[in-house]
């Protein structure tokens, strides 16, 4: 409470208007509030929780024989979906969230395998993913639900683009990233512009951060497989990395410009020094978008002070740099030239 | 007076007519990083990029074996790179940040030095006793400089040999005693770590990381146990061992007032639960039981968390 209203205080005198305040609202918050915070070990206890009860109770269901009706699983999962969604509207009661999610899941995955067997075409699927996904967005208010299933819209997305073309998924991971950087640093904006909007907002933007990373391990081939290239797309394909590494160094180059505002350095020359360096170094590495993509996320993350996103960011850094390393197609020796190089260059940066 | 942090910007958010740019003007100087939080940031980014990769290219250069080039020179360039190390941190003047990262880039070079010995006189490069020498030769650093990362270097290291030696001398032990030395060894470096954490002032990062680690090995041991019935005393010490360690992580939860421990205890004694319940003949009923006790334990672990840090909360305030 002490803490709130030292809050109101400074709010007050940094506003150019009266702030007017819901105090009831106030009240009934500050007391929940308490409760509201969930650590993390919380949510990783949830999200593992749902993924036994769903495994195991899927795997009920296709013993007792379901899986012989399509049409029941579809409309099993359509109902369990559907329940999740009003149980979490009207329940507000973070310790059956495990609950909530299983039957979400739970609902997806027979929904899954229900219309598998009915028809041959992953665009319908991806479809009805798509709209449930985003009924979910518009109704429900639990953050895990709507972490998972702005996952599964995301993904369904990109299913669905790459039915079309291989080449629009990489636009649409270019899109993707550039929505998180704005997600990021227009936290203001976005927490004032609506209610609604406020309630999304911690959970897509995790969520749209492991999105990110999820593209570059073995996960996101999955489909890749099922599709079909001509030439001309084949073409791209082969450009696809720089395409997205160029895009990602712009924004590397736009999120440092935002840093050195802070850092108040103004001179143009060690500006565009900067600049440079940053091209330089992150050139080498665009066969590999990955790495960019971990540092964009890293660097946005400290920004705006957002520790699990700095936390990912660090530990896909070094992920993705041995790998980087690893999958290099030079012998040893280059390779440990390389590195030692980089190394002093950095340590020169550094003085 | 404490800081004002995010939640609480977004609780007053909530409740009042704020607009964008007084929320823009509070987020950029309460919570967002600042000019000095930038400076030391860069500053740790590229220090600890620049020992990183130079120190990786250094190993990948020994791991490459350049057959002309002669052995005494290879043993002396690591060494003399780990005498200018070592001068650099005892005689200049830099930060102990700076000196911690160089003894931690020296302490791996050391075992880049034990590898490249072990190529030349063909000693093996995986042989335990590398190891155990790498761990002797830089524990005195280690001791001295207190540096988390080190630590978890050092830690990694006794892991390290000890599998080694198992694998290698000692063959014969099942795998319930290895697990069971192994929660042990990580059990003792846990407790010491937390009894001294005061004095030590080691992050809570590596405690931790440490905590995760003994607690996945004993999930491990008391799964093992289930194909190991014929001993029972070690089963027993197994059973016990475990126990006692689960005992002092809640007892440190609650002094401490912090769920972490005893949210990782509950997942480790649910997941030892469905798989002894899983182990079975599975028909249609017992997997039916399985998901339901899965989803009763679960919520009901997550309910008592939450219970306990609202009551915790509550208290802190």
């Amino acid at each position: 409470m002490e803490k709130i209203k030292n809050t109101l205080e400074y709010l007050q005198t940094i506003s150019d208007n009266e702030l007017v305040i819901d105090s009831n609202k106030l009240a009934a918050l500050t007391n929940k509030s308490n409760t509201k915070v969930q650590p993390m070990i919380i949510k990783i206890l949830i999200i593992i929780g749902a993924v036994f009860t769903c495994v195991f109770s899927i795997a009920f269901l296709m013993l007792i024989g379901l899986v012989d009706y399509p049409i029941a699983m579809i409309v099993l999962g359509l109902i369990l979906i559907c329940t999740a969604i009003t149980l979490t509207y009207k329940l507000q009661d973070i310790f059956l969230d495990t609950l909530f999610l299983s039957l979400y899941c739970a609902g997806y995955g027979l929904l899954g395998v229900g219309l598998a067997s009915q028809t041959e075409s992953s665009t319908i699927i991806s479809l009805t993913f798509c709209t449930l996904s985003t009924c979910t967005l518009l109704y429900s208010k639990n953050y895990i639900i709507i972490f998972t299933s702005t996952i599964i819209l995301l993904s369904s997305i990109k299913i669905l683009l790459l039915e079309i073309s291989p080449v629009l998924d990489g636009v649409y991971f270019c899109l993707i990233a550039l929505s998180t950087v704005y997600l990021l640093f227009n936290e203001a904006k976005l927490i004032a512009f609506k209610q609604q909007i406020a309630q999304l907002y911690d959970a897509t933007k995790t969520a749209s951060i492991i999105y990110l990373v999820l593209q570059f391990t073995p996960l996101s081939n999955l489909y890749y497989y099922s599709s079909n290239f001509n030439n001309y797309e084949i073409l791209i394909m082969e450009y696809m990395p720089w395409i997205k590494s160029i895009f990602l160094i712009l924004l590397v180059l736009y999120i440092s410009s935002k840093i050195l505002e802070i850092l108040e350095l103004h001179s143009t020359i060690k500006k565009n020094l900067i600049y440079l360096f940053i091209i330089i170094v992150l050139i080498p590495t665009a066969i590999q978008p990955s790495i960019t993509t971990s540092i964009v996320i890293l660097l946005s993350c400290y920004y705006v002070n957002y520790k699990t996103g700095v936390g990912i960011g660090i530990l896909s850094f070094l992920y993705f740099i041995s790998r980087f390393y690893y999958d290099m197609n030079i012998t040893l020796l280059n390779k440990s030239i390389a590195l030692m190089i980089s190394g002093i260059l950095f340590l020169v940066v550094y003085y | 007076m404490e800081e004002i942090s995010r939640d609480d910007i977004y609780t007053v958010t909530k409740s009042s007519n704020i607009d964008k740019t007084t929320l823009q003007t509070a987020l950029k100087e309460k919570v967002y990083a600042d000019k000095s939080n930038w400076s030391k940031f860069l500053k740790l980014l590229f220090l600890s990029l620049g020992a990183g990769f130079t120190v990786s290219g250094v190993i990948f250069f020994m791991a490459y074996n350049w057959q002309d080039l002669n052995k005494f020179i290879k043993l002396g360039l690591l060494e003399l790179l780990i005498i200018i190390g070592v001068l650099f941190v005892l005689l200049s003047h830099s930060t102990i940040l700076v000196k911690n990262i160089t003894l931690t880039a020296v302490s791996l070079l050391v075992g880049a030095l034990f590898a490249v010995f072990g190529q030349i006189y063909q000693t093996g490069a995986n042989a335990y006793d590398f190891f155990l020498g790498w761990l002797i030769f830089i524990s005195v650093w280690v001791f001295v400089a207190n540096y988390a990362p080190l630590w978890l270097l050092f830690s990694g290291l006794i892991n390290i040999t000890f599998y080694f030696y198992s694998s290698q001398v000692a063959k014969e032990w099942p795998t319930l005693v290895l697990f069971l030395l192994f929660v042990l060894i990580n059990g003792i470096l846990l407790i010491s770590f937390k009894s001294f954490s005061r004095r030590l002032n080691t992050p809570s990062w590596y405690t931790n990381t440490l905590t995760i680690v003994t607690c996945f090995l004993s999930t491990a041991t008391i799964i093992s146990i289930d194909s190991f019935t014929s001993e029972t005393l070690i089963v027993l010490i197994g059973i016990i061992v475990i126990t006692a360690l689960y005992i002092l992580g809640i007892l440190e939860s609650i002094k401490y007032k912090n769920i972490f421990n005893i949210a990782l205890i509950s997942l480790s004694i649910i997941i030892c639960t469905i798989y002894y319940l899983f182990r079975g003949d599975n028909d249609d009923v017992n997997i039916l039981l399985i998901a339901l006790f899965s989803i009763v334990a679960f919520s009901l672990s997550v309910k008592l968390l939450l219970n306990l840090q609202k009551k915790w909360n509550r208290g802190k305030n």
